[in-house]
């Protein structure tokens, strides 16, 4: 097995309080994985560690075959204004910064691509609309459309379906499905369990540490799913700190 | 008749052309500066800015007089060390900056007034304060349209990291390294166009040449590229008419410039056809239809 | 304005995206101004009028 990224002894948190504790586990290259937990399990505090935004307080991250440069990664909240005066195309073909930079022409041939991975997320014709008049659904197209150009073998996604139509989350599921086929790495937190039966073939369940890894019918008993959820109340504390820590 | 009114104090009277010209440089130069301002919600930072360069120019004025070079050393320095002061802090914590800034800026204003009146007279303190527009020489020229040069050329070179910082900060840091670096030059380049638009207009009046026709632009263009085009071209028509109010009716330059600025705003607040109070109202009617 | 107006409109403005040319264009534009700029400099200060 290639080892695409491991957690080793890692322990992450805020104002050194832990929302994650001694996490160990290799996530191996081409995998498709879905990270399930109660609120407040540190799901999304372990994609910022992963993407180096968060140090850790103890352990590491350690990068098997791949390196921070082959991260793609769409957080929950971007913080992208969304009243800022860019394109469709502008947003999506941003996503090609990696052979751009700042100072290269976008040129005929990556704009077909651009067109492409607008296309693929099925948003042909509205290339020229500004970003502020997209619906929440299509705005996730957008910047799916993106992380698709970005061509990382790690593409981490936290929350992606959330708050989007049944139809749009189909087709970005879709997406996702590609990308597995291609081998890509993916990491993505979900709280939809039925999302992740039906699509996610690993599944790592944290309560702010390990409950269990693995295949996910064998992750997503109602057994473990209950112990977490225990675990989340018992370590969770008095509530002020519990809001502090929350992801 | 018409055109009389319009050229011929300019054919006429040099210092007529040098103003329109010190104008153009401030809005070819200061004006996008204000489009990245207003998109990233920095307006009062600018204000806050324009007032910290206030008690640097002033200590320039108490070592040298109404000079020139002084007075720019002293805001540049002043300028820059507030603008590293906030976007340090602005990018350590994540607090809110508004309350400290309006704080701040008062504060600065009154230490720089306070400054100047304790060696000058009030015609200097009025020229800090309002500018000498109609009194350009050749060296403040220079100055002027070297800071426009420059602001435009840097403007140019960081185009899209600038324009991903304000749209899109995490994508940036996520795939670049140019983020830190481009927010100093920015606002480096936010002091500078500052300290420039202060000769011309004074501390107060050159927020308002950055800022109103950035605002103003908002209602007619929806591409980055155009809100800079309009916005160049709302605050070089309101240098024009704002200059020949003044000299048909002998009101203060720097006040009429400022005041058709935002004229300009409000009209476009009420009839830019992008959503303004009149483009709303018939957006609505068209949905009801 | 009509639907058609609008789109063609916005097909039109697809084709110049400052956001998506190269440095080259972005400067060569920007020292188009410039220039500009300068020779004003040159028109304003080198005619002589009353100052």
């Amino acid at each position: 097995m290639n080892t695409a990224l491991a957690f080793q002894n890692l322990t992450l948190g805020y104002d050194r309080h832990p929302a994650v504790h001694h996490l160990q586990a290799e996530i191996a290259q081409g995998s498709l994985t879905a990270v399930v937990g109660p609120n407040g399990a540190g799901k999304s505090t372990l994609l910022k560690g992963v993407i180096g935004a968060l140090e850790p307080l103890e352990g590491r991250v350690a990068f098997g075959s791949l390196s921070r440069k082959d991260i793609a990664n769409l957080p929950q909240q971007s913080d992208i204004d969304r009243t800022f005066p860019l394109s469709v195309v502008d947003l999506v073909a941003m996503g090609l910064w990696r052979e751009i930079g700042p100072f290269g022409w976008l040129g005929r041939e990556r704009r077909a691509r651009v067109d492409a991975a607008i296309a693929a997320v099925g948003l042909t014709g509205f290339e020229s609309r500004p970003i502020g008049s997209l619906s929440g659904g299509q705005m996730q197209r957008a910047l799916f459309a993106r992380l698709l150009l970005q061509d990382a073998r790690l593409v981490l996604l936290d929350e992606p379906f959330t708050a989007i139509d049944a139809r749009t989350a189909a087709d970005l599921i879709d997406v996702v499905r590609r990308w597995h086929g291609e081998g890509r790495t993916v990491l993505a937190v979900l709280h939809d369990v039925e999302t992740v039966r039906m699509h996610f073939p690993e599944t790592l369940l944290l309560a702010r540490k390990l409950v269990a890894y693995g295949p996910t019918e064998q992750v997503l008993t109602a057994e473990n799913q209950f112990r977490a959820r225990q675990l989340c109340e018992a370590c969770a504390g008095p509530p002020h700190v519990c809001g502090r820590s929350a992801t | 008749m018409i055109w009389d009114a319009i050229f011929q104090p300019f054919a006429d009277f040099g210092f007529m052309r040098r103003a329109l010209l010190g104008c153009i440089a401030i809005s070819v130069g200061a004006t996008p500066v204000g489009v990245f301002l207003m998109l990233r919600r920095m307006s009062l930072t600018g204000d806050a800015m324009a007032c910290a360069i206030l008690p640097g120019a002033a200590v320039g004025y108490l070592v040298a007089g109404l000079s020139l070079g002084a007075m720019t050393v002293g805001g540049l320095i002043a300028g820059m060390a507030v603008a590293l002061l906030s976007g340090f802090v602005s990018r350590v914590t994540a607090l809110r900056e508004d309350a400290s800034l309006a704080a701040f800026y008062l504060i600065s204003l009154a230490l720089g007034v306070l400054i100047i009146s304790t060696r000058g007279s009030n015609v200097d303190l009025m020229h800090v304060l309002f500018g000498t527009v109609l009194a350009l020489d050749d060296a403040a020229l220079i100055l002027l349209c070297s800071i426009a040069s420059l602001s435009v050329l840097t403007l140019a070179t960081l185009f899209r990291p600038l324009v991903l910082e304000c749209a899109d900060p995490q994508f940036l840091r996520s795939v670049s390294g140019l983020s830190a670096v481009t927010h100093f030059t920015f606002l480096a380049l936010v002091v500078l166009n500052l300290v420039g638009g202060f000769h011309a207009l004074g501390t107060l009046m050159a927020v308002g040449i950055m800022i109103l026709p950035a605002a103003a632009a908002r209602f007619w263009a929806v591409s980055i590229g155009g809100l800079v085009l309009v916005a160049i071209v709302i605050a070089m028509l309101a240098s024009l008419s704002g200059l020949l109010l003044s000299y048909h009716y002998s009101l203060p330059s720097g006040p009429a410039i400022i005041l058709v600025a935002g004229i300009a705003y409000g009209v476009s607040l009420v009839l830019g056809p992008s959503d303004s109070l009149v483009a709303q109202a018939l957006l609505r009617r068209h949905f009801e239809a | 304005m009509g639907h058609r107006a609008g789109a063609r409109m916005m097909a039109r403005r697809a084709i110049f995206r400052l956001l998506l040319l190269g440095v080259g264009p972005r400067l060569a534009g920007a020292t188009l101004i410039v220039a500009a700029l300068w020779a004003g400099f040159f028109l304003a200060t080198s005619t002589p009028g009353a100052l």
